[in-house]
């Protein structure tokens, strides 16, 4: 089915601003991907599906929000299912694969910052990468993660810390 | 922006640089996908017991249709190759009957010619061969798995596989992708049990997203209609199609059995494998939970008594391993040491095929524990399982065959479910070993090769009788005679101390 034939059935203008959204946005929501799951390739993956579901959920977003906000929280829960998937793949794998090539996955090539990232909680993690990727504001990535907007700066100040006294360890 | 934001931000940049996108492209994809999504959900639930028709008849449709665009004067030539492929068809059609009906694959349709299913994906296929080329013991180049049945829980997309080796029929899980040891029956086992459901893998613990899971799986013949897995919630329906039959379960809880409905709707139990830690009172499904070690006929005392070997009249035990022969096939270090006790210095080693077209390998390392230059050495045996990594055993070599003309170990198979493989080294006096299972209706027999022994069991609940025939001078070279005999269960049998 074309685009057009799509939104043809669709609510009128919800399928065009999800393309506006995604036109101007994508690189910002394939960025925070990626940096959440570590996997380029599985970050696309995870973005397009994120928007596929958003359309077909369409009807669900009520407008007691942006469409950002609604669309970064659809990316962000797809993102985490990812992550949990292949959290899932990784234990799966361990039956099967050699030690040897266990760590060599573990290890990876990880700079310093990113070391130090991979290592915060999931969701201070996530709010570096909404602050700064998606230059979100506090109420925006506390519509996105469902959490009150004071704890999106409580979580920042601490994922804040926690990575300077890393990085100062680290050097 | 504040001046620490500017630092985290420039940071983070330089960390995570921002991708390059085609946004039409994207935006094409992102359309695409809705839209599967959509006739994905659109799709009604079917009942699973029309289920393997429906099956059959998409993969009949679903294949590509090529329109050829053949001009007049060319469709005559077009017609007499038709008719051409036709007879060629209905000649394969026929032979493949006559092999349904009395072949070696009586009763697994579905597994004739290129086998049943679909072809596997095709990064599923890469990673096969290439994990099958890095083992030690390996299927045949060239293996070619077949999709058989696929289904998604928990977020996790299951894929069963099927392939066809060397005398036996082999099922792979793949959970998102990444594929769980092979399981294997071999092909008689299937065809002479007359059971309607061949259970593989019973039971086998996966961990998915925050819980366990437990897949159950394995072949039906085409008489099968149904298969159902039997826990202590009930009764629950598997995906059934190919021959072969999936069930997944968010319970972490082993199956108790499972049940196979035939076209007249009679039901019939089956019993699941056991496995070694599953061994255990449940005697309404045949398990026998009690080891023994014990001579046919003979009183306690006199156990393995004829047995003992007579020190210093016998040939050396594994003469060319002593004597660093190269038989069999080399074995890397880097294949061994790890699977060894620590401190084990690697002498010698070399990987030994059992025969019987068997995919497994043995390899056999002679090794020296502790710096000691003079340690005493010790023989370990290292059974290779395709696509798994090796298990080991070792004992002192000067009392290898102190008690017993042949010292092993039973070792549940790759897939942890049903099946086990006895494995180990054999006096040079053993001419053969017979196993006996299921109250002596089936028997496996097998001749060290090399010293080297192994028997695949496919049985599910077995207490083997294994027979040692010597090998004599008598023509013909049959007649041996029996000189050691023993009952055995899984770990309590003579064995060497395990690495």
């Amino acid at each position: 089915m074309s685009g057009t034939k799509l939104s043809d059935r669709c609510q009128g203008t919800s399928v065009a601003a999800i393309e506006d959204l995604y036109r101007a946005r994508a690189p910002a929501f394939v960025r925070f991907a990626t940096a959440m799951l570590g996997d380029a390739e599985l970050a696309r993956d995870v973005v397009q599906d994120a928007f596929a579901q958003a359309l077909r959920g369409r009807e669900r977003f009520r407008g007691e929000g942006s469409l950002e906000a609604w669309l970064w929280s659809a990316v962000v829960n797809t993102s985490r299912n990812a992550g949990r998937a292949r959290a899932v793949r990784r234990r799966f794998a361990l039956r099967a694969a050699a030690p040897a090539a266990l760590v060599e996955a573990r290890i990876g090539e990880q700079s310093a910052l990113r070391h130090a990232i991979a290592q915060l909680p999931e969701r201070q993690r996530m709010c570096i990468f909404l602050r700064y990727f998606a230059d979100l504001d506090y109420a925006a990535i506390a519509a996105a993660l469902g959490i009150s907007a004071g704890t999106v700066g409580a979580t920042l100040n601490a994922a804040h810390a926690t990575l300077r006294r890393k990085l100062e360890e680290q050097t | 922006m504040s001046e620490p934001t500017t630092i985290w931000l420039r940071a983070l940049e330089s960390t995570y640089p921002p991708p390059r996108l085609d946004l039409d492209a994207g935006w094409a994809d992102v359309l695409h996908r809705a839209q599967a999504g959509e006739s994905d959900a659109a799709t009604p639930r079917i009942p699973s017991r029309v289920a393997v028709s429906l099956l059959h008849r998409r993969s009949a449709v679903s294949l590509p249709h090529r329109r050829l665009a053949l001009s007049r004067p060319h469709r005559s030539l077009g017609l007499a190759l038709a008719t051409l492929f036709t007879l060629l068809l209905s000649f394969t059609a026929l032979t493949a009957a006559a092999v349904i009906v009395g072949g070696p694959l009586a009763g697994f349709r579905d597994w004739l010619g290129i086998g049943p299913g679909k072809p596997a994906p095709p990064a599923v296929q890469r990673s096969f061969s290439k994990a099958n080329s890095a083992s030690v013991a390996r299927f045949p180049r060239g293996t070619r798995l077949r999709l058989l049945l696929q289904r998604r829980l928990g977020g996790v997309h299951y894929q069963l596989l099927g392939f066809r080796a060397p005398g036996r029929l082999c099922l792979r899980l793949e959970a998102d992708g990444v594929g769980s040891a092979p399981a294997c029956a071999p092909i008689s086992a299937l065809t002479s049990a007359g059971e309607l459901v061949h259970v593989l893998v019973a039971g086998q613990p996966l961990s998915a997203g925050a819980r366990s899971v437990t897949v159950t799986y394995g072949f039906a013949t085409d008489a099968a209609r149904r298969v159902e897995v039997v826990d202590h919630r009930g009764a629950h329906p598997s995906q059934l199609a190919y021959d072969a039959f999936l069930y997944v379960s968010l319970d972490a809880k082993r199956p108790l059995g499972a049940i196979a409905v035939d076209a007249s709707g009679n039901e019939v139990p089956i019993a699941v494998p056991a496995t070694a830690e599953a061994v255990g009172p449940r005697r309404d499904w045949g398990f026998q939970s009690t080891p023994q070690l014990h001579r046919e006929g003979g009183r306690p005392a006199e156990r393995h008594s004829e047995g003992r070997l007579p020190r210093g009249r016998q040939p050396v035990a594994l003469s060319w391993l002593l004597h660093r022969k190269s038989i069999g096939a080399p074995l890397p270090a880097a294949k061994v040491l790890p699977l060894l006790p620590p401190g084990a210095r690697l002498m010698f080693a070399r990987l030994i095929d059992p025969g019987q077209g068997s995919p497994l390998r043995v390899g056999v390392a002679l090794v020296r524990r502790g710096r000691a230059r003079q340690a005493p050495p010790q023989v370990c045996e290292v059974l290779y399982q395709p696509l798994s990594d090796g298990l080991a055993g070792c004992a002192p070599l000067r009392t290898l065959f102190a008690s017993h003309h042949i010292v092993g170990r039973m070792l549940p198979s790759v897939a942890g479910g049903e099946g086990a493989v006895l494995v180990g080294l054999a006096a040079p006096r053993v001419s053969r070993i017979s196993s006996l299972v299921g109250g002596y209706q089936r028997k496996l027999e097998v001749s060290p090769r090399d010293g080297v022994f192994a028997i695949e069991h496919s049985g599910s609940s077995f207490s083997p009788w294994l027979l040692v025939s010597e090998r004599t001078r008598a023509r013909p070279p049959k007649a041996g005679r029996r000189f050691d005999e023993m009952e055995i269960e899984s770990g309590r049998w003579p064995s060497p101390e395990t690495g």
